[in-house]
């Protein structure tokens, strides 16, 4: 299940920042990829909304700053 | 069964364009996300397609760049790629009222203007009585300055969101018994910016107070993200605000579908009449056959605003016209149908045929049946029709069709509410055509009579209209949207006819539209096109000769014109040949065309009776 949920974030923020999806795994943070702007973060984070079906607080935003952390906020809400 | 991403996927790598954004967009209106929109835009940017380039500006008071992608895809979608561009964060006035700002520099062909009722009158979200009356007038006076400042500097179209409501009311219940408490006073913002609106042309109001209602107040903001982010949709919205602006910019941009084709059993009607018969058949006002007619009413609505209606189904003709004229329910009659094709051919071949009969591209028509397989076969047939997805419960039929962006217009002429009458006066002059025995009887048989007029106030809409509709009789398919129109005329050295036609069977309305530059020596036509309600009655050279003749009277002695060809314009490929016109020029396709006015006339078809209210000054 929690891989199931790391490969559709992974496909969704290269949709979203138009990256290749081999360049975004696991290990990927915003520090990483240059698309990852603070636009790109606020449309990573509509579109989790979106797809997820979950509303996101401000301090989650904050911190989803990488796959990893995503993946951990959404894993709390599943 | 494969989702319609993949098919999309399998005619992409095959080159089929057109199949492929015919399946995007079902794929895209299922689940209009912003991944979709991504995934769609991935697919789409920089294929080789004839599409409508605009740049839009977007002035705001908040971040609205989330929108952008979803209102990129569908406009893609729809053959229109839009260049969005916003400006500085709340700057909006600034950029309008600097003439060198980076909204005049990028030239847009349209502006589009959102901005927060908090944020151009905080006094009514921070409502402490109604001394915010005064401030709301205030309000309006600024906006109605830089909405003609605009309009003064810019010949861009408009799109200007009106203000939302207070999501909460500081006096409570008590609001609504006050005329300016919150409520009153956002009401006469948006009544003052419509007032101011209506008096320029190309400004165009987005009911943004509207879509909030529809969408649900307490739904369609998201506090958290206004505070943080200063991006005040939920991701909910971000869809319902992309498509509100679809359904302005399209008719805007000219990017409209011109007529809807209906399939019968089942679709404007429950149940089928070749099994169920007239009494069996389920419409009227109580379930399960009031979806139906309400279908029917939007059709009636649709027809009012110049849409052309068809019928594309498989039945016995009897059985099915029996319900148009007998069944006591049905509110749209037969005389509301520019075309019927009624038998047992596919729907692909139907609608071929109702295109030809009404003389429109294939991708003029939306085409809705309640059948998934006749959807399909639609789609793969004629991927340039635009193919309803219904719901599976009839009850949201109507609904489905209200919300068709390339059916919505801004403006509806005196001449698109008649369009159902003109066509059935089509038919009866087709008729004439092959009961005529040589051309020239048919002709004559027609008694027109053509009228030239300047460019006015009325006619404005319908001229710039039918620069952007036009596309088979069209020389150089330039687009003029009512601003640039109005600016042109202006401008000076500039001559601008509209044409009207009647004949025998009726008023044609305005048809034609010629714009010509008027230089002292050489007269040179910009834009020639007539409607394809008048093509082939020689009301082209009627105007060419109107042109040559009103030239020599000025002194010129050169009458020039480009024809540019596209896909479409083939009709009028000839056209300046025909006329004696030789070719001095030839660039990109394109060739200039030249008429020595001191050598010979361009006759005027004396078959043609000719009325001039007035000359072009």
């Amino acid at each position: 299940m929690s891989d199931d949920i790391l490969a559709r974030v992974c496909n969704l923020v290269a949709e979203i920042l138009n990256m290749p999806p081999s360049e975004v795994n696991a290990g990927t943070t915003q520090a990483d990829a240059p698309a990852w702007t603070s636009l790109g973060h606020l449309n990573i984070m509509l579109s989790l909304e979106q797809e997820f079906d979950v509303s996101l607080d401000p301090e989650q935003v904050e911190s989803m700053t990488s796959i990893a952390a995503i993946v951990g906020v959404l894993r709390e809400h599943a | 069964m494969s989702s319609h991403l993949e098919i999309a996927d399998r005619h992409l790598a095959a080159a089929e364009i057109l199949h492929a954004t015919a399946a995007l967009r079902v794929f895209f209106r299922a689940q209009p996300t912003l991944a979709s929109a991504r995934a769609v835009l991935a697919r789409l940017e920089g294929l080789p397609q004839e599409r409508l380039r605009r740049r839009v500006w977007v002035g705001r008071s908040f971040t609205i760049e989330p929108v952008f992608a979803l209102l990129r895809a569908a406009a893609l979608l729809e053959g229109l790629d839009l260049e969005l561009r916003a400006g500085d964060f709340n700057t909006y006035a600034q950029e309008i009222l600097d003439p060198d700002s980076a909204l005049y520099a990028f030239d847009p062909h349209v502006v589009i203007l959102a901005i927060q009722t908090r944020d151009l009158v905080p006094e009514v979200e921070n409502y402490t009585g109604a001394q915010a009356t005064q401030s709301v007038a205030d309000a309006v006076a600024n906006l109605s300055n830089l909405l003609s400042v605009l309009r003064e500097r810019s010949a861009a179209s408009v799109v200007v969101f009106d203000f939302a409501q207070p999501q909460h009311l500081a006096d409570g219940v008590l609001d609504h018994q006050a005329a300016n408490g919150q409520r009153g006073l956002v009401e006469s913002l948006n009544d003052g910016l419509r007032a101011h609106a209506a008096t320029m042309a190309g400004i165009f109001v987005l009911g943004f107070d509207a879509l909030v209602a529809s969408v649900g107040r307490a739904n369609f903001f998201d506090e958290r993200k206004w505070l943080t982010a200063r991006m005040p949709f939920a991701a909910g919205s971000l869809w319902p605000v992309a498509q509100e602006c679809l359904r302005v910019l399209l008719p805007a941009t000219g990017r409209i579908r011109k007529a809807v084709v209906v399939d019968l059993d089942n679709t404007l009607w429950g149940g089928v009449i070749g099994e169920d018969g007239i009494e069996g058949i389920r419409i009227g006002r109580e379930y399960p056959g009031a979806a139906y007619l309400a279908v029917q009413r939007v059709l009636l609505d649709l027809s009012r605003r110049g849409i052309i209606l068809a019928v594309a189904s498989k039945n016995n003709p009897d059985d099915a016209l029996a319900v148009f004229d007998r069944h006591p329910a049905m509110l749209v009659r037969r005389e509301h149908f520019a075309a019927m094709e009624i038998g047992w051919n596919p729907k692909p071949e139907s609608l071929r045929k109702i295109a030809q009969e009404l003389n429109i591209g294939l991708d003029s028509l939306v085409f809705v049946d309640d059948n998934p397989a006749e959807r399909e076969a639609v789609r793969r047939e004629l991927p340039e029709v635009l193919v309803l997805e219904l719901p599976p419960d009839p009850m949201g039929y109507a609904a489905c069709l209200r919300e068709v962006p390339a059916l919505e217009r801004v403006r509806v002429a005196a001449e698109d509410r008649d369009r159902g009458r003109q066509y059935a006066e089509q038919r009866q002059r087709a008729a004439l055509k092959t009961s005529a025995a040589t051309l020239e009887d048919y002709y004559r048989s027609l008694d027109m009579t053509v009228e030239f007029t300047p460019l006015t106030e009325f006619n404005l809409a319908r001229l710039s209209q039918l620069t952007q509709k036009t596309n088979q009789f069209n020389l150089t398919t330039r687009r003029y949207d009512e601003a640039s129109l109005a600016a042109l005329a202006q401008g000076g050295g500039v001559r601008i006819y509209g044409c009207t036609v009647r004949d025998r069977f009726g008023d044609n309305g305005l048809v034609g539209v010629a714009i010509v530059r008027t230089g002292p020596a050489c007269w040179e036509i910009d834009t020639f096109l007539l409607s394809c309600r008048v093509i082939g009655r020689t009301v082209e050279t009627a105007m060419l000769s109107h042109i040559a003749a009103q030239a020599r009277e000025a002194g010129a002695g050169l009458l020039q014109g480009w024809f540019h060809p596209t896909p479409k314009n083939q009709p009028a490929v000839d056209f300046y040949q025909r006329h004696g016109f030789r070719q001095v020029e030839a660039r990109d396709g394109a060739g200039l065309w030249e008429h020595d006015l001191t050598r010979a006339d361009i006759a005027w078809p004396d078959w043609i009776a000719r009325s001039v209210e007035s000359l072009p000054a």
